[in-house]
């Protein structure tokens, strides 16, 4: 984003806005960070003490041990894969039909994608949950896993949509012409280049499954706990364990934060807070 | 080189996965859901329909009326702390400092935290005896009581964490998708830097920064986890009361419920997407 | 029955004829132009014989067997696009093999055809490369060699060089033609350039609206046009009317000039810069209003009459001043418009 600055500014001036940018980013997203991960390793931390007395890894050894925790992280990562493997695969020919096709009524189905994302999970899910209720599909993996589609899906056709549509029609019909029928022209061309952001758009969707709580828990709990699931239960009422909670925060935000940055690399700005902000 | 058309048949088939799906897992419980708060429809909503009994409930109990109070109050209170915030910082991202790249990366972190974590890592940082009140308790101050409180300062602080760079994002983007050569023009028919951002930038990245505020807004009636957490348990908002209900699997309430928080979301989708559709056309460049 | 043979071709939708039913034979080896201005109909004649365009009507013969029916892939019709087409995600050698993997032909086979390709459009240095980094003319010559190695019953070209600048331009149309002649293929060319239909074809097929105006060499076309758009389109002219009798005609400004019809009446002549001589005379018909400088040659505007036209000269002297008096000497019989062909004026 290499755009002139309206105002010239000095270097004295931009060293300032800079040291106060970033002393806020520090308050402001290190502190509440570095809390969660001093919880993590805190072996008693009582007021008034600014930092914990003590310092332990007995925590972090309890996923290996607690088994509920290990079943619910095992879990999770089944269901985002799930997800993901499921979610591109099923957005591939509708994201290419409102990609390339002109067709009567694009704008309503565009909304119709659009709308899952705009309507709030909580609101989604109690609908969904009656409906799986009467099919027994609520507390199944299964269950979570189709609820969790209806927020991925829409994201998934929306990225998708946009990639194949910088697809030239040129080389569609060079591929015809050189002998391909319209299913290798597909998977020869189409696939290929499709790669970067089927990729991206795979991260963020095992990204959004992996983190999705509010569907997830009307549907499946109490009885399918994902990752997310649990953590809310060790915040939820009396005998809050931080110290539990600050592991579990942790599990979840490091493959996070690693596939953010991957997937910051392929994509741009705006696509991703598309993703990230599911609009 | 274009081609002929595929037939309509094809067409369809071609969306028939992924919209399929959404319809019969979106679409229909949805629907239903609608109708259930009229006490029609199948399964656990049947009464004898059609009714306005959970409407009456839920605009005459007290307790929903507060509800819908306490949700508005917490969209539109975490919005403005989102745009206070936001808007600066959007300005400042405009702008070269030392180290802009790395920043324009770190900001966004936010965005990758589910919110639970975020109501977490609020409460051990507001609540009291959490870190804030140990920091101000060794300069001699007391904190006030952030969490659970009735003012619910910790629920609008976690929401505004959480949603400002979303916001920034937005706003960053529709400042820039304002053609340069229109900002040129005005500075050289005379506008002051100043002049020229509020006359020409700011109302044209307005239907961007609209949409971005309705969308916000929209999130949060439906947070509930942060607002079970951080919030206090009276009055709570429609989100956690449809929880609730949902719990105590008292269908014509959660539909009725539910139906009112869908109806303002899409109330807001519409005009959303009437926004969008404008900004494509002015902004020349900016749509697709 | 000729190499290929369309009868009856058409294209309409529902507000619109695209292309009026055309017939045209096509003789094995031919390089044939579609010429004419956007909107003509030529894009969509050539999507017909690709397929990627069903026709309203009629019927497509190539090599004895009737296409018009069959997919693309079906068709042994290879095509050069205006945008080059090629896979950014394979390399040059993946692009010249991919249209040999679709149709199964056996590696050796491959390996021959390409390594042949290759050698008639120099490609060797850059085999192993990525289109993106190859330069325009580059990537034109990978497309041409793409479809070559199909080794197809109909090559077609579609306005291949109007992506390139004017210098690359003349070049690869040499080349191409080159090209053309060592495989023997037979080629359909499409532009709307008049230089590059001239320079090229072996018949061109003048199109407008939607409707074939005439098909001729170039030559014919050029000296001999039968309606008004072709002489308008090919080269400059000047539309003139005239009273023609015994082989001669009378101009607008009372000159009698010999003409190449026998009719008689009113008559359109269109008068190339080339069919009159400017010599100074001070009882000529005509004034020079301005000329053109062209280096090898100088294009007067003359005033004769009502009539302006242009006239040209080689360039061996200095060029005539504006407002000297000249007569105008035909050189060659003036050549008579036929427009009963139903051509657009």
């Amino acid at each position: 984003m290499a755009r002139s600055s309206r105002i010239p500014f000095s270097t004295d001036d931009s060293l300032w806005l800079a040291i106060g940018l970033y002393s806020a980013l520090v308050l402001v997203i290190g502190v509440p960070l570095a809390m969660i991960v001093l919880w993590s390793f805190a072996d008693g931390w009582f007021p008034p003490a600014l930092i914990p007395t003590a310092f332990t890894l007995e925590h972090w050894r309890q996923i290996v041990e607690d088994r509920g925790l290990a079943e619910a992280t095992l879990r999770s990562i089944l269901i985002a894969t799930t997800v993901t493997a499921l979610s591109g695969v099923i957005a591939l020919p509708t994201a290419w039909a409102m990609a390339r096709f002109p067709f009567r009524m694009k704008r309503a189905v565009e909304m119709f994608v659009l709308a899952p994302l705009i309507v709030p999970g909580l609101v989604v899910a109690v609908g969904v949950g009656q409906l799986f209720l009467s099919l027994r599909l609520a507390y199944t993996v299964p269950g979570v896993i189709l609820v969790q589609l209806i927020g991925t899906l829409p994201l998934m056709i929306r990225l998708l949509s946009a990639s194949l549509g910088t697809i030239p029609e040129d080389l569609l019909l060079a591929a015809r012409a050189l002998g391909a029928s319209p299913l290798r022209a597909m998977l020869a061309v189409v696939l290929p280049l499709s790669v970067p952001t089927l990729v991206a758009g795979g991260l963020l969707t095992f990204v959004e499954s992996f983190q999705e709580f509010d569907m997830s828990f009307i549907v499946g709990a109490p009885l399918v706990e994902t990752l997310p699931v649990r953590l809310f239960f060790y915040l939820d009422g009396s005998g809050i364990r931080f110290t539990s909670a600050a592991v579990v925060s942790l599990i979840l935000l490091a493959p996070v934060l690693i596939v953010f940055v991957l997937a910051g690399r392929i994509m741009r700005d705006d696509v991703m807070a598309s993703g990230m902000g599911k609009l | 080189m274009k081609g002929d058309q595929p037939n309509g048949r094809t067409i369809a088939l071609l969306l028939l996965p992924g919209v399929g799906l959404l319809a019969l897992l979106f679409g229909i419980p949805l629907v239903s859901g609608i109708f259930g708060s009229f006490g029609l429809g199948m399964g656990a909503g049947r009464n004898a329909g059609p009714t306005l009994a959970s409407y009456a409930k839920v605009f005459g109990d007290p307790r929903y009326l507060a509800g819908l109070r306490t949700t508005l109050y917490y969209g539109a209170m975490a919005v403005l702390v989102d745009l206070v915030v936001a808007i600066p910082l959007a300005l400042a991202l405009g702008r070269s400092f030392v180290g802009r790249k790395l920043f324009n990366g770190l900001y966004k972190i936010p965005l990758a935290v589910p919110g639970i974590v975020v109501a977490f890592a609020m409460l051990t940082l507001l609540e009291q005896g959490g870190f804030l009140s140990r920091v101000l308790h060794l300069v001699g101050l007391s904190l006030p009581r952030l969490v659970r409180d009735p003012w619910g300062i910790g629920v609008i602080a976690a929401m505004a964490w959480k949603d400002i760079p979303f916001m920034t994002l937005i706003i960053v983007g529709s400042f820039a998708a304002v053609p340069e050569e229109l900002l040129h023009a005005a500075r050289a028919f005379g506008a002051s830097p100043l002049r020229a951002f509020l006359k020409v930038r700011l109302p044209l990245a307005m239907p961007g920064i609209t949409a971005a505020i309705l969308l916000s807004f929209i999130r949060s009636t439906g947070s509930f986890v942060i607002p079970d957490v951080l919030g206090a348990s009276y009055p709570l908002p429609l989100s956690v009361l449809m929880y609730q209900a949902f719990r105590d699997s008292n269908w014509p309430l959660v539909y009725a419920i539910g139906t009112v928080l869908m109806l303002a979301s899409f109330l807001i989708l519409l005009s959303y997407y009437f926004l969008t559709a404008r900004i494509v056309a002015p902004a020349g460049g900016g749509g697709r | 029955m000729a190499h290929l043979r369309i009868a009856g071709l058409t294209k309409s939708f529902a507000d619109a004829v695209a292309l009026h039913p055309t017939d045209l034979d096509v003789e094995q080896g031919e390089f044939i132009t579609l010429l004419g201005p956007s909107g003509c109909g030529k894009s969509t004649f050539l999507r017909m014989l690709m397929g990627i365009a069903a026709p309203s009507g009629g019927a497509i013969w190539l090599a004895g067997a009737r296409i018009d029916a069959m997919p693309p892939e079906k068709r042994n019709i290879a095509m050069v696009f205006q945008s080059y087409a090629l896979f950014p995600h394979l390399s040059v050698l993946g692009n010249l093999a991919f249209g040999l993997k679709m149709k199964k032909v056996p590696k050796a086979e491959q390996e021959r055809r390409i390594a042949h390709a290759v050698r008639i459009c120099n490609l060797g240095p850059y085999v192993a490369r990525m289109p993106r980094q190859l330069s325009g003319g580059q990537q034109q010559r990978v497309a041409l060699a793409r479809a070559i190695v199909m080794e197809p019953d109909l090559l077609l070209f579609d306005e291949p060089l109007s992506n390139l600048d004017a210098k690359l331009r003349e070049t690869l149309r040499e080349e191409l033609l080159t090209l053309h002649r060592r495989v023997g293929g037979t080629s359909i060319y499409v532009t709307h350039d008049q230089d590059e239909a001239m320079s090229m074809s072996d018949r061109i097929v003048v199109m407008n609206e939607g409707r074939v105006v005439e098909t001729g060499t170039p030559f014919d076309l050029y000296r001999a046009p039968r309606s008004r758009f072709t002489a308008r389109f090919l080269g400059r002219t000047t539309l003139v009317d005239a009273l023609a009798g015994k082989g001669m005609a009378r101009l607008p400004w009372g000159q009698m000039m010999p003409i190449d019809s026998a009719a008689s009446g009113p008559v359109a002549l269109s008068i190339r810069p080339e069919d009159l001589d400017p010599a100074l005379d001070p009882d000529g018909a005509g004034v020079v209003t301005g000329f053109q400088f062209l280096g090898s040659a100088v294009f007067y505007h003359v005033l004769a009459g009502d009539i302006r036209l242009t006239a040209s000269a080689p360039a061996r002297e200095a060029p005539i001043p504006a407002g000297s008096r000249v007569a105008l000497i035909s050189r060659a019989p003036l050549h008579v418009l036929d427009d009963s062909a139903g051509a657009a004026s």
